[in-house]
């Protein structure tokens, strides 16, 4: 462990070093040596944070925020800006694995508590945390000036930004824990269905709200943009996947570097086309897996190539979080993410309970909902981008919310993983045939 | 089952059908404020101007010639001079940003107008618009036609009667080496076809930095020390010799014609930046493709012959990157955005210091905490990319610097060298090819004096190889086999020959576009000229032809 230590040192030194030569930030050189740096520092912290129990990805998170641009800035904003082509093609690679890993026929079972979670706990704790910030309004400054009417809209938008949930960090902690079972299953099930309707739910209440500041930029437009983003990213999805099972089973060879290459696609024409690359690459996983019959060929492509997606993935995302925002929103980002975390355990708690779910389910799944990333930054960004007048407010607000889950709640819910039962249940079932070095996950 | 160039290119085509969607962006938009910088910045590497270009006509020149104030070594009058030709609201702002270093008077040709130089800057990377929702259902089919010829081109490239054409047509041994990938480079750069535009390829900076540093990387790894301890008698002497005087023949070869055909004919023979020039072909010259010893074997050489050249090769590619270390330690660049100011031996010392720290690291490392082959992954690209972009930030050499950290892994004890070889190997082409792609799009095809200088170079290497072999073989007592002679002298141009002129190009990318062409065309030449001869001696021999690819992957 201390030669990790003096490695981590070391590297840093380098990076300091290099960058007192020139401030190339944002460069192409200055980025390939943030992509190097962070994705080695990364996965030596992942590891000294997996010997002290807790998930590599909390360590991939740490060393982006503590290199990145608000505490150490060893790897500037400019650099961590350019990176975040890599983190479009982690979501969408994340995203395809998600969908592979939804196979209706064995979900069947579980679809039951699936929807009943959905509603309960993630639609009840909307509410909740909607109520909680009218609570908080005292302590908000740019809420006082609204009107009673204006102020349920925020609240509502507010409550449904906050509660969105990160289908990346359940992915990535299943992997990395290796689990198998109900609670896994139900936890990405929700959490997959849940992103679909946080995201209709925004545009939903974030239509409302605007019309309540006398925005007019009417409802025609923002149902088409809606509909683009939700019919257009699962429609183009449904073609992609079928383009990856046309290759995966005619072309076969060059598979895993194909996917990627879809992946990339998907994020960066996805993202200029205001597509939802989570959803594209998440449609295309789930025709895959449902429809085609390569889809355990598909997952194993994946594995083959995902530890340096997610190590980056993570860093880059750590390094983007905002700790000066913290210190501003500090007391009310608090309050919502206890409210957010208590709304959705019991939620799932009761929910499962109404839905006849086994006794972990009912225990351990809300656990899985905690974590937030990605979509959660995406729209407090949006949010920020929508209302003008306060939204930068806001979005502190919010992005000071999504730092404290990103940061704590993945280790919550590893402890969760754990005490079910289901961790280093995953039977190597999604491997067709090991293929000769492309072994291999972390273990927990 | 698809051979892998051809599933390597689909990737490609698959980024570049990526990139393409940032390009069209950029074409709806209004200039990107980032491409003021790649303007500023082009101009910021300013490299001197003919000594008798004064200030006036410097201002004259602009805002093209943006070394107005770069002559010998830059003064606070210099300075002075550009901040009036700024103020007087002429365009040379770049001209203290980085100037050539000289030892003495400098001149060069004015900042060529190279149309690739987003790539070779370190510059801010442009970030691009998004696209507007009335061009987005055409984007969308574009994508989608895209992914589906994506899909058409890997099975046809696949296909085994595609491949018996390649080799009916015989330019199997091309398509083998990867020059397809530089082809398509190329037309990818083309405006028609405006895939590969300026934005784009500024994008791709953070990879062609990477593709250098790997083959470096993967050319220090392959080197086993414990082969110098069981080097025949006179083999030192044998590529001593040999790497001199190609070296010589080459460099002198170059000088004259950049010197007598080139832009400037002012240019001063004792021009530092002629000198640059001349080195860089020559130290990308005296390098042989490491698939020598294998194409050797295939053509039924014998052994022992083919265990010289191989040692012989090896020992050739430590001078290369050697000279590669001189070269940039002694031409360096300087100016407000480089903040140390050290000796050429300092960086020389920094060099090899920076490679050794890296490897010493990535060793640790390996001993620590790497036990199966995705971490391999993560350690291999992570080491790679952080080498490689340390050395380009300080303005160091990528290939050398990654070549110290391979060659020390490679050589210190361990058990971890299969797994990191496998690792190396499975990322190698996708790497390269990639790389490639690049190359293309940097390469000026239509440059007249590339083409002079290339003939030039082919026939200067040629005969430099020759004598240099005959002479060295001579003074050194080495007995060589006629097959193992022809091998060193009708030799193929590798990954390595490529890397060092488009490290070069990096190091200096306002320098002369020209040295590209003698080493991508060279290697085309090269080839051909192999497979001609191969032809001939089967004839001789009585023999059908036999395949004659240089088989050049990577490095």
């Amino acid at each position: 462990m201390i030669l990790l230590v003096v490695l981590v040192v070391a590297l840093g030194g380098l990076m300091h070093f290099a960058r007192s030569f020139s401030a190339g930030d944002g460069t192409s050189s200055g980025t390939a040596m943030s992509f190097g740096y962070l994705l080695l520092t990364a996965f030596f912290v992942g590891t000294l944070f997996k010997q002290l129990r807790l998930p590599r990805l909390t360590g991939y998170l740490a060393v982006g925020v503590v290199a990145g641009p608000n505490v150490l800035d060893l790897v500037p904003h400019a650099a961590v800006d350019n990176l975040q082509l890599s983190t479009g093609v982690a979501v969408a690679l994340i995203a395809l694995t998600a969908g592979t890993e939804l196979e209706f026929r064995s979900m069947r079972p579980l679809l039951r508590s699936i929807g009943w979670i959905t509603l309960i706990a993630i639609g009840g704790t909307v509410f909740l945390l909607s109520a909680i910030v009218l609570l908080l309004r005292p302590l908000l400054p740019f809420m006082q000036q609204m009107s009673v009417g204006q102020s349920l809209a925020v609240a509502w938008v507010l409550g449904v930004v906050t509660v969105a949930q990160s289908p990346a960090v359940v992915v990535a902690l299943r992997k990395e824990t290796a689990s198998a079972g109900p609670v896994t299953s139900t936890v990405l099930g929700v959490v997959v269905i849940g992103d679909l309707v946080v995201i209709l739910l925004f545009a939903v209440a974030s239509m409302l709200a605007r019309s309540t500041f006398g925005a007019s930029a009417g409802f025609e437009e923002t149902a088409k943009a809606l509909a683009w983003e939700l019919l257009g990213s699962l429609v183009i999805g449904v073609i992609v996947g079928m383009v990856l099972a046309i290759y995966l089973k005619r072309v076969k060879a060059g598979a895993g570097l194909f996917v990627l290459t879809t992946c990339l696609v998907v994020a960066e024409v996805g993202r200029r086309l205001h597509l939802d690359p989570l959803l594209v690459a998440l449609a295309a996983g789930v025709f895959i897996r449902n429809v085609s019959s390569v889809g355990d060929v598909l997952h194993h492509e994946i594995e083959a190539s995902s530890l340096p997606v997610y190590v980056i993935f993570f860093a880059v995302a750590g390094a983007t979080i905002h700790l000066d925002v913290l210190a501003k929103v500090g007391i009310p980002a608090v309050v919502i993410v206890l409210a957010r975390g208590g709304g959705l355990l019991f939620g799932t708690r009761i929910a499962a309970k109404i839905a006849g779910a086994p006794e972990s389910v009912q225990r351990y799944a809300g656990f899985g909902l905690l974590p937030q990333a990605g979509l959660a930054l995406a729209l407090a960004m949006l949010f920020a981008k929508l209302f003008p007048e306060f939204g930068d407010e806001a979005g502190a607000l919010t992005l000071g919310v999504v730092a404290i889950n990103e940061i704590v709640a993945p280790a919550i819910y590893r402890v969760a993983l754990v005490r079910s039962g289901e961790a280093g249940k995953d039977a190597p079932a999604h491997a067709p045939a090991p293929e000769a070095g492309t072994s291999s996950q972390p273990s927990a | 089952m698809i051979a892998p160039r051809w599933t390597s290119m689909v990737v490609l085509i698959g980024l570049l059908l990526a990139g393409s969607t940032v390009a069209r962006a950029d074409d709806a938009g209004t200039l990107a404020p980032d491409e003021h910088d790649v303007l500023d910045a082009s101009a910021g590497d300013a490299e001197p101007v003919p000594a008798s270009t004064t200030s006036e006509d410097a201002a004259a020149q602009a805002p093209i010639d943006a070394g107005a104030d770069a002559t010998d070594e830059p003064t606070d009058e210099d300075d002075s001079v550009a901040e009036e030709l700024e103020d007087a609201g002429a365009e040379v702002d770049a001209g203290t940003d980085e100037v050539e270093p000289t030892p003495a008077s400098s001149t060069e040709p004015p900042p060529s107008d190279d149309p690739a130089a987003p790539a070779l800057e370190d510059v801010p990377i442009a970030k691009p618009p998004t696209v507007e929702p009335t061009e987005r259902p055409a984007f969308v089919i574009k994508t989608i036609l895209g992914l589906l010829g994506l899909l058409a081109l890997a099975y046809v490239g696949g296909h085994p009667r595609v491949q018996q054409w390649e080799r009916k047509l015989g330019v199997a041994q091309l398509v083998t080496a990867g020059f397809p990938f530089v082809a398509l480079g190329l037309v990818a750069r083309a405006p028609s076809v405006g895939i590969l535009t300026d934005s784009v390829l500024a994008a791709l900076g953070p990879l062609l930095r990477v593709g250098l540093g790997w083959i470096g990387f993967v050319v220090g790894f392959r080197f086993d020390a414990r082969m110098l301890a069981n080097l025949p008698k006179g083999m030192g002497t044998l590529v001593s010799v040999r790497a001199l005087v190609t070296f010589l023949a080459i460099a002198s070869v170059s000088i004259v014609v950049l010197r007598l055909v080139g832009a400037l004919p002012a240019w001063p023979w004792s021009d530092p930046m002629l000198l640059r020039d001349g080195v860089i072909l020559a130290t990308a010259g005296l390098l042989t493709s490491r698939t020598t010893p294998s194409l050797l074997e295939k053509r039924g050489g014998h052994p022992e012959s083919v265990s010289l050249v191989q040692k012989v090769l090896c020992l050739e590619e430590i001078a290369g990157v050697f000279a590669l270390l001189v070269i940039a330690a002694y031409f360096r660049p300087h100016g407000a955005g480089v903040s140390w100011q050290l000796p050429a031996t300092g960086w020389l010392v920094l060099t090899l210091g920076a490679g050794v720290a890296v490897g010493l690291v990535v060793y640790a490392i390996l001993l620590q905490s790497v036990k199966t082959n995705a971490e391999s992954l993560v350690l291999i690209l992570g080491s790679v990319a952080f080498a490689s972009g340390l050395a380009a930030n300080l303005r160091m050499s990528p290939v050398v610097v990654c070549f110290v950290a391979g060659l020390l892994l490679a050589n210190f004890p361990g058990e971890y060298k299969a797994r990191l070889g496998e690792t190396l190997e499975r990322l190698e082409r996708p790497v390269y090819h990639l790389f490639l792609v690049v190359v293309g799009a940097l390469w000026r095809i239509e440059d007249g004096l590339g083409w002079g200088l290339m003939v030039a170079f082919v026939v200067a290497r040629l005969f430099g190889k020759a004598i240099g072999t005959r002479l060295g073989a001579a003074s050194g007592g080495v007995a060589l086999r006629p097959d193992g002679r022809r091998a060193l002298v009708v030799a193929p141009i590798g990954a390595l020959s490529i890397a060092v002129v488009i490290n070069a190009r990096v190091l200096y990318p306002s320098g002369s576009t020209s040295i590209v062409t003698p080493i991508l065309g060279g290697a085309v030449v090269t080839e051909l000229l192999i497979h001609a001869l191969t032809r001939a001696t089967a004839r001789e021999n009585g023999d059908g032809p036999r395949p004659a690819s240089s088989g050049e992957g990577a490095a």
